[in-house]
């Protein structure tokens, strides 16, 4: 018997917008979680995905990916790559399997949306591949993170990271709420599929696998380039939406759901991608710089694509481009001086010779970011480590819920940063989270970052120590130096280094 | 927790403390607290007479010996601690 | 294969293509591009895990044309578990993926 060609009966078969009986289609789709722009069906009628795929297909290409990332598990398992690796790369693993095995969750919860709400068929089908999809990232994640247990008690935070008050958590619990929970099915189609995954998870789950390669992590390296390849595939179901919103009038939607994705995921992304490619990778496994990798990912493949979708770049596209030198920058060494804070080790990553390659990379930064890094040196080979230890918590951002910073010797932009909104006074980390915040304040406004918390005598006792023990570290949880600060004596004479 | 929680900054410096004194501080006292998490830490040592004070969102620096309330600082207010005399006669950030 | 180095032309470039999970069905869907796109300039970037593979404009890749190197069937979805992103805009079918621009700027 010959099996029809999937092309010869997708269309009759994917055709499952019947006519409601039961109920009124407003029951069926309300427009607050189905799509408030209530665009016309016959705007609807348009979509068309362009990556299909039927359900024996998917059955079939989804266990072939998974026994390729279980096999090259268990022969890797055999290469003591783990045991020799050093703390460098344990801590590149630890931070990405904290931040992203349980918002794996969260993106199962969209693509559920999307699979039930969604208003064309073909947007429902994918949608429904893709929840399949985000339990994969989810189970195969959290399994590997769990056979790292035996080398370290912080790799539980692969499940416990996102349970807890720990600020990293609490951004991106902020950062996943804003973007895939709390989202109708159409504007969450353009801010997860579209901006999270056609954009950013490509410098995480490619990008990151190129470094996991050359740092010999293969198991890894394939684990997360497999999860990618279905992102690629349900990433699709945001741009047919994005093609027949331009052309039936909704371009300023689209754009301002485009926009205020983008801007939260690049946030979320600089912190996690930005700081473990320029400082955690060790200097000679280095592929690219993040700007490069931005480069390669964002403004060339990513930001094509929006203008080919008919929308226009982000209107903060100048300042983003600025932003991409520096910002990361600021996150690492906040990293480092609040490591207790966190379920890692954090290497500094500014020995003298990976300065010499940041200074390459990003011209200017021994005269600004070096000179903290000066100080914090000479405290440490001077013996007083205690220096390096915050006393107080950094202020965070109102919206992005990160620390506020800026490279030293540039101004603070105080009228872009400060907003005060029914009494309560709020601040950002740019003009461009104001703006977000502006666009839909009640929405934002009763959010509690850490130093509300605090504020609000969450923290007892009212102190550093109390505020570690909120975030739910342990004293061996706790972040330490990932090298015991033998980068600060690096390059240096042991005569010299008494003398200092 | 003391009364008054502020944001504060410093010139050369990259981030923003949160650090709290009693409403009947001075100014100086709020130098000398927020100044001791940031120089000699993050920044070379300076004498602590070269620190001013200053709101976020102004130029002129506050009376060192005036009391933090009376100087116009409120609760959760942003201020910025600068260098004087600034090498190049005017402050950095 | 040859390694190019990248181009950053910023978002007015047109260079389209799939970005390959490295492996000898990589090295094939390369050399199926080669053959399929014979008009065209194949810039390939090796980075070790993954293969980037950039065609100016239009990038198509026939499953008769990979067939053909592989010397048995092939169905166009084996291409997925290999196919960890792409640049442009994609269309699959059983018969070709083609990766393309609507604007060309």
């Amino acid at each position: 018997m010959t099996l029809l060609q999937r092309s010869d009966w997708y269309d009759v078969a994917r055709d499952t917008n019947w006519t409601p009986s039961f109920v009124a289609e407003a029951e069926l789709f309300p427009s607050d979680i189905s799509d408030p722009f209530d665009m016309p069906k016959a705007a609807w009628a348009e979509y068309d995905e362009p990556y299909k795929v039927s359900y024996a297909e998917y059955v079939k290409v989804q266990r072939e990916k998974d026994a390729g990332v279980y096999a090259v598990n268990t022969a890797a398992a055999r290469t003591r790559f783990m045991e020799e690796a050093g703390q460098r790369w344990h801590s590149v693993l630890k931070l990405h399997f904290g931040a992203v095995c349980l918002a794996e969750s969260s993106s199962q919860i969209s693509e559920g949306r999307m699979a039930r709400f969604g208003r064309a068929p073909g947007m429902r089908n994918m949608a429904t591949f893709g929840l399949l999809d985000e339990i994969r990232h989810g189970q195969a994640q959290l399994y590997f993170a769990h056979e790292s247990l035996r080398y370290s008690p912080q790799f539980n935070f692969a499940h416990k990271l996102l349970g807890t008050q720990e600020w990293g958590a609490i951004m991106t619990r902020s950062t996943l709420d804003d973007v895939f929970l709390g989202r109708d099915a159409v504007t969450t189609a353009i801010m997860l599929t579209f901006a999270f995954e056609t954009g950013f998870t490509n410098m995480q789950f490619i990008g990151l696998a190129g470094d996991a390669a050359e740092a010999g992590d293969t198991s890894f390296s394939n684990l997360i380039s497999s999860i990618q390849t279905d992102e690629s595939r349900h990433a699709q179901i945001g741009a047919p939406l994005l093609k027949l919103m331009v052309k039936n009038g909704y371009k300023a939607e689209a754009q301002k759901a485009v926009d205020i994705g983008f801007w939260r995921t690049y946030r979320f992304f600089t912190l996690l991608t930005g700081t473990v490619i320029d400082y955690f990778m060790p200097l000679e496994k280095r592929t690219s710089s993040f700007k490069e990798f931005m480069e390669e990912w964002i403004v060339d493949q990513f930001e094509r694509t929006l203008l080919d979708m008919g929308l226009d770049l982000p209107w903060y596209w100048d300042f983003f481009l600025e932003d991409i030198n520096s910002f990361h920058h600021g996150m690492q060494i906040g990293w480092w001086l609040y490591r207790d804070t966190v379920w890692f080790d954090v290497p500094a990553g500014v020995s003298p010779a990976e300065r010499e390659w940041l200074e390459a990379k990003y011209p200017g930064w021994n005269d600004s970011w070096g000179r903290l890094w000066d100080q914090i040196g000479e405290n440490i080979r001077a013996g007083k480590t205690d220096l390096t230890v915050p006393k107080t918590l950094p202020v965070v951002c109102s919206f992005n819920n990160l620390p506020l910073v800026t490279t030293p010797g540039k101004s603070w932009d105080p009228q872009g940063q400060m907003l005060t909104y029914k009494g309560k006074k709020y601040y950002f980390q740019s003009h461009v989270e104001k703006w977000i915040f502006e666009q839909d304040p009640e929405r934002y406004a009763a959010h509690q970052t850490l130093i509300d918390q605090f504020l609000a005598g969450k923290i007892q006792p009212p102190n550093y120590e109390g505020a570690l023990n909120y975030m739910g570290l342990s004293p061996v949880e706790r972040g330490k130096d990932a090298e015991n600060y033998a980068w600060a004596f690096a390059g240096r004479e042991p005569r010299k280094m008494a003398a200092e | 927790m003391s009364d008054l929680p502020l944001l504060v900054s410093c010139e050369r410096d990259f981030l923003v403390h949160l650090v709290a004194v009693p409403s009947e501080a001075r100014v100086c006292d709020l130098i000398e607290a927020a100044a001791s998490l940031v120089v000699g830490v993050h920044l070379p040592d300076m004498p602590a007479s070269s620190i001013r004070l200053r709101k976020i969102d102004r130029h002129e620096a506050l009376p060192g010996d005036a009391n933090v309330v009376d100087a116009g600082i409120e609760p959760m207010d942003w201020v910025h601690l600068f260098f004087e005399p600034a090498s190049d006669g005017k402050p950095l950030q | 294969m040859s390694e190019a180095a990248t181009r950053h032309e910023g978002p007015s470039n047109n260079m389209v293509g799939p970005v390959l999970r490295a492996g000898e069905l990589a090295d094939v869907i390369v050399e199926a591009i080669r053959r399929d796109n014979p008009d065209d300039d194949v810039n390939v970037i090796d980075k070790r895990a993954y293969l980037r593979v950039q065609v100016d404009g239009e990038c198509v890749v026939r499953r008769a044309t990979v067939e053909e190197l592989l010397r048995r069937p092939f169905l166009m979805q084996e291409i997925e578990p290999i196919l960890a992103s792409f640049a442009g805009q994609i269309e699959a079918t059983e018969r070709y993926i083609r990766f393309f621009l609507d604007n060309r700027r």
